[in-house]
């Protein structure tokens, strides 16, 4: 059997993939393979070694990203999500940093507004964020008001860049 | 300890990783708890730890854990006879306390009247004054000549203080290290407190810096009986929360143990203190200590203590209220510190963006066991961490001979504590613990603010290893996600992409429900 992921490794699809095929565990990272030493202990731990050296990790999927715990680190792998959505930089997607309650909304859709703005604020944990506009543009959907409970990723405000604007 | 129980019932009035402890020091003690809950604590751990569990309704702790009525009306539903409040929620409201007592009911813990009287930070202070416990030299007469500030100003010493009486978010504050400079620092202070306050009266204070965060255990009984149970020192803070505390202190030997402990003791006898309670002080270089304030509860960092005094302050708690003499509860007991504890509190915040506290599902607990290990936790896999409460998660605390094996037993226990799915402090904690100066016991409580690159971390990114790592889990089916969203493998190699490429699609697709980001 065998599993692949595609990955963001420092801004680019990075695939990794593993298989057990015969006995032997071999693990591709980018298009470099090799065969690993690897168990699974009772407790969901994976022991491995890779390189010559011995680690030990858990391992959890969330929704975008895999996070890893090794060797007393921990690292949160984000998911490449072919093109959609996700991590680039300047999304016009304001949403919510963390769980909390809206505390202000200072826009409505149709309005213009310019990189910078603050468009609406959300307190979490006794503590307020703003959420700018990362480029000029126009409002095109509000999704909470003032006073409003939004989820962690709960989209705000979205504003879609004027044409040619530097998104 | 005394084979009658002390009570039959007693309600818990708290949630989380005390509520556990205190319903375990219950259980031990043959007593039936009773625990309460919100809304938001259905499905948490400490529902489940009592023999009876109540629901007080409400989402929030201000609907829930904080409602006096609701608490007095779950002792009444379940016949308990006692509350036990833990920390923080009531725990140090005397309004709480007297309702609890006007009920004609046990409060595990000092009598309102001593909350009230020590609740007050000018209160407390004259009673460590009356109680002849060094205070941090002050006045707060208002003078009208200069040359009298100027006068006590030398008198107190410096560097110091200019505080406004009003007080409060450090408006009017100023710190006068020369002298010749306390004049100018006054009346800009003045200037500062009328207009933030409407009140210019100025307070002067000795800076005690650098200084160490110092606190005594004491417990009192109902016969006018106080004990000390030594130090504890928790310098190791990020914007007055504590992040690491231990037992004994590095920096408190014998004899200033004793003139600690007897400081204490002194203060608490002088307003008849019973039950739990915990003297803090500041300790400056030269070892001479002043009081700060007492707080009047059972401390999140009550471990460490136990640890190595080897006594249960639970089960003392229970007994002291059930009107035992600690005189014949700690007959033949040595409370000599033996060895070192450390206690790491692990929190759901992000100590590399600002401490920013974090929200959302734990999808994969595994904690460590061994000897010499103790894990207070309120959490398991699946424990849903909301904005609505406080961040910590579990207090991992550690005990070995000495202080060196304690950090290395700490770090190695850091390192075998999996917390996934959320952002915690674990691996900033394995930072602090391992830093040369932790290590040495030199510890004041600017420490973190002193090297910053703790809670920043090495920003570096993750290695091939946790790439393959992540690879390998899911190959073992370790990532913690269900068969059921799982394509099932293949016997064979051949189609195995395929199926695996097909429940990536279906995962997608599902993930995407979430909407737009």
């Amino acid at each position: 059997m065998s599993v692949r992921r595609d990955f963001v490794r420092d801004g680019e699809k990075f695939t990794v993939s593993a298989d057990h095929f015969e006995g032997a565990t071999r693990v591709r990272l980018a298009e470099v393979e090799q065969v690993v030493t690897a168990e699974c202990t009772h407790d969901g731990k994976v022991v491995f070694t890779l390189d010559g050296q011995r680690h030990t990790a858990t391992v959890a999927r969330s929704k975008d990203a895999v996070i890893v715990r090794i060797d007393g680190r921990t690292f949160e792998l984000p998911l490449h999500r072919g093109g959609r959505g996700g991590t680039e930089a300047g999304s016009g997607d304001l949403v919510a940093p963390m769980t909390g309650t809206v505390l202000d909304v200072r826009s409505e859709v149709g309005a213009r507004v310019q990189k910078g703005d603050t468009l609406a604020i959300v307190s979490a944990m006794k503590m307020e964020h703003k959420l700018t506009a990362a480029f000029d543009g126009e409002v095109t959907d509000v999704g909470a008001k003032a006073g409003d409970q939004v989820d962690q990723g709960a989209l705000i405000v979205r504003v879609s860049a004027d044409e040619g604007a530097d998104a | 300890m005394s084979e009658t129980p002390p009570f039959q019932r007693v309600l818990v009035a708290n949630r989380g990783e005390i509520a556990r402890r205190i319903c375990r020091g219950l259980r031990e003690c043959g007593v039936e708890s009773v625990v309460v809950y919100s809304d938001a604590h259905r499905e948490a751990r400490h529902r489940e730890a009592g023999g009876v569990a109540v629901p007080l309704g409400g989402e929030t702790a201000a609907e829930s854990y904080l409602q006096i009525d609701k608490i007095l009306a779950a002792c009444r539903e379940t016949g308990a006879e006692a509350v036990h409040p833990g920390y923080g929620f009531l725990s140090e409201n005397a309004d709480f306390a007297r309702a609890v007592q006007e009920a004609g009911l046990v409060f595990i813990g000092p009598d309102p009247e001593t909350m009230d009287a020590l609740g007050k930070k000018q209160a407390a202070r004259e009673i460590a004054v009356a109680a002849g416990v060094p205070v941090v030299p002050g006045c707060d007469e208002e003078f009208s000549a200069d040359a009298e500030w100027q006068a006590k100003a030398d008198e107190i010493g410096y560097p110091l203080m200019v505080k406004a009486s009003a007080g409060g978010g450090g408006k009017g504050m100023r710190m006068v290290e020369r002298s010749e400079d306390l004049l100018e620092a006054l009346r800009a202070g003045q200037r500062e407190a009328k207009a933030a306050f409407g009140d210019d009266r100025m307070i002067l204070e000795r800076r005690v810096f650098p200084a160490r965060h110092i606190e005594i255990q004491v417990m009192g009984d109902h016969h006018g009986e106080v004990v000390s149970f030594h130090e504890r020192e928790c310098s190791v803070q990020r914007r007055h929360q504590k992040v690491l505390e231990e037992a004994p202190s590095p920096a408190v030997d014998e004899d200033l143990r004793q003139r600690m402990g007897e400081a204490a003791v002194r203060l608490c006898k002088h307003v008849g203190y019973k039950n739990a309670g915990t003297v803090e002080f500041l300790l400056d270089p030269d070892g001479d200590f002043y009081f700060l304030e007492v707080n009047t509860r059972l401390q999140v960092e009550h471990p460490v203590t136990e640890c190595v005094t080897g006594e249960d302050l639970v089960h003392l708690q229970l007994q002291v209220a059930a009107g035992a003499k600690l005189e014949d509860l700690l007959r033949g007991r040595d409370l000599t510190p033996r060895g070192h504890a450390i206690e790491a509190r692990l929190y759901a915040e992000c100590p590399e963006n600002g401490y920013l506290p974090a929200a959302g599902t734990l999808l994969r607990v595994l904690e460590p066991a061994g000897p010499g290990i103790r894990i207070d936790t309120g959490v398991r896999s699946g424990t849903e961490v909301t904005v609505h409460y406080d961040p910590m998660l579990a207090k991992l605390i550690v005990h070995a001979p000495d202080r060196a094996t304690a950090c290395r037993r700490m770090l190695d226990a850091l390192n075998e504590t999996h917390y996934l799915g959320l952002t915690t402090n674990i691996d900033f904690l394995s930072r602090v613990v391992a830093d040369a100066k932790f290590q040495a016991g030199d510890l004041r409580t600017d420490f973190l603010d002193l090297a910053p690159e703790l809670a920043e971390g090495p920003g570096d990114d993750a290695s091939d290893a946790a790439f393959a790592a992540a690879a390998l889990a899911e190959l073992f089916g370790a990532d913690g996600v269900s068969s059921k969203t799982r394509s099932e493998p293949s016997s064979t190699g051949s189609d195995s992409v395929f199926t695996e490429l097909g429940a990536m699609r279906l995962w997608e697709s599902s993930a995407s429900e979430g909407g737009a980001r």
